[in-house]
């Protein structure tokens, strides 16, 4: 069995004896995608595994794996996108050598275009949950869905960057920590908070002083 | 004789529960609800009073000050729970539910005619004031906090026949000028630095008051020395202050207010 890319040869049939000219075969976008998809199904693998165990990981240690689960789909996506139009326009077909009787389940396997109904049943289940009937809502609506829903992780992320700036984490050591590790307090690395929520001032010390001292007159 | 040592700044409404939480976690203990209330009086105008003495120097008129802590239950009688975050209520000019009837009868024995004659004091237990005097800070460009003298005494009994003390003090020659309430939170600091962070209202009357510290809270950071001789110990507070001032520095900035503020003598009698 091989890819290649549909060329002019002549007559479209090729002699089974003949060695088979593979350089059509798009084996560089191949390799990047199938990599990419490599690592991105060990991590979840892996992540899947660890959820499964009865003692839950540290939430540090899940957060990392997750961002880099995310990455690694960010990656897979910019890498079938750059190849997009190569891919699009490949079509497969099993040479006539390949034992096709007797690999029959491993060849439907291989080119299968639909989803499995696993994954079919996993779509459907995302559909669900999200609340959106797709066959209905009309494209403009779901954009303005994917709108709304981006304008909230975009103040999600502006207030925890508020509040986070309202406080200073850097250079902070307790009178312990000094005392294990001396090197800590010789440099000042504290920064402090970023915060633009610096008290206002919404009246005169004096005025206040002398309405105390003096009375209001 | 004691010498007060003293940085102010102010905060808004929206950063008291931020700046109390950032107070308590420096002081490393929580912050002490209080609230006082204090009568400033006058020499009385009705009096010529000489304004030079026998050697023709200036006599200068000063006002005392009656202060007294009230505690909140007695002010407010309704509620329950009380801890700093009570503050944030009482942001407007009047204090809804509040007993100011009772810091008149405090002042003048009872608000009721009838009863004022009678030769009984109201609470006769409770009927101690300080009394204090305070000069105008201390003058100098090169100052690095204001340092005020003040002189206190209290006085424990005003009986008699008459056993108010407002009435004991306008048999001295004084007369009620204005009246003051302070709510606030007090924290101590390292260094026997004392900061408070206050509300402070005009209290006319049993029925209207008015907010001087409207939309925001009073901070007072002060070391109290007390001897006026004791430079050792001025020196240290001084320094105590600074730090503060330093530690706070880009969140809450202390700062000198003008002397002239503090200045509770009466005005133009050099003009008179």
């Amino acid at each position: 069995m091989a890819q290649r890319v549909p060329n002019n040869t002549a007559t479209g049939v090729i002699n089974p004896q003949d060695e088979f000219n593979f350089q059509h075969v798009p084996a560089q976008a191949l390799d990047a995608v199938r990599m990419r998809f490599a690592q991105l199904t060990h991590s979840l693998a892996k992540l899947k595994d660890e959820m499964s165990r009865a003692e839950l990981p540290q939430w540090y240690s899940l957060q990392a794996q997750v961002s880099v689960i995310l990455t690694q789909l960010q990656s897979l996506t910019t890498t079938i996108h750059h190849f997009e139009e190569l891919l699009d326009s490949t079509v497969v077909y099993p040479l006539a050598n390949f034992p096709t009787t007797a690999h029959e389940g491993l060849l439907t396997t291989l080119l299968r275009k639909k989803n499995n109904p696993e994954a079919d049943a996993w779509i459907s289940d995302a559909k669900e949950t999200v609340g959106v009937d797709m066959n209905t809502t009309s494209s403009a609506d779901l954009r303005a869905l994917l709108k709304s829903d981006e304008a909230v992780t975009k103040w999600a992320l502006k207030f925890l960057d508020d509040d986070y700036s309202n406080y200073a984490f850097q250079g902070l050591h307790t009178a312990q920590e000094l005392s294990d590790d001396p090197s800590l307090g010789q440099v000042d690395e504290y920064k402090p908070s970023r915060a633009k929520s610096v008290p206002k001032k919404p009246f005169d010390v004096d005025g206040v002083l002398k309405a105390v001292h003096q009375g209001i007159t | 004789m004691v010498l007060q040592l003293s940085l102010f700044s102010v905060i808004d409404d929206d950063s008291y529960g931020l700046c109390v939480s950032t107070l308590s976690n420096l002081s490393g203990k929580p912050p002490i609800l209080y609230s006082n209330f204090a009568a400033v009086l006058k020499p009385n105008p009705e009096f010529d009073i000489e304004q030079t003495n026998s050697k023709n120097q200036l006599i200068e008129q000063n006002r005392l000050r009656l202060c007294k802590a009230v505690p909140l239950e007695a002010l407010e009688p309704d509620v329950s729970k009380r801890d700093y975050g009570k503050l944030k209520q009482y942001g407007d000019d009047t204090l809804n539910g509040f007993n100011l009837g009772m810091l008149e009868d405090m002042l003048h024995g009872s608000t009721d005619l009838d009863r004022m004659e009678i030769d009984e004091a109201v609470c006769p237990n409770d009927d101690t004031w300080a009394l204090s005097i305070s000069d105008i800070p201390a003058a100098g460009a090169s100052r690095k906090v204001s340092s005020q003298a003040i002189t206190e005494s209290t006085i424990l009994s005003s009986g008699g026949r008459s056993p108010s003390i407002v009435s004991f003090l306008s048999e001295l020659g004084y007369v009620l000028d204005f009246r003051l309430l302070t709510i606030g939170i007090k924290f101590n600091m390292s260094n026997k630095v004392f900061l408070e962070v206050s509300k402070i209202w005009q209290v006319q009357g049993a029925e209207s008051t008015k907010q001087l510290t409207k939309g925001g809270f009073l901070i007072k950071a002060f070391v109290n020395v007390a001897k006026g001789t004791d430079i050792k110990s001025i020196n240290h507070g001084t320094n105590a202050l600074l730090g503060l001032q330093k530690e706070l520095s880009g969140y809450i900035d202390l700062s000198i207010p003008d002397r002239k503020s503090m200045d509770s003598r009466l005005e133009n009698l050099s003009d008179l």
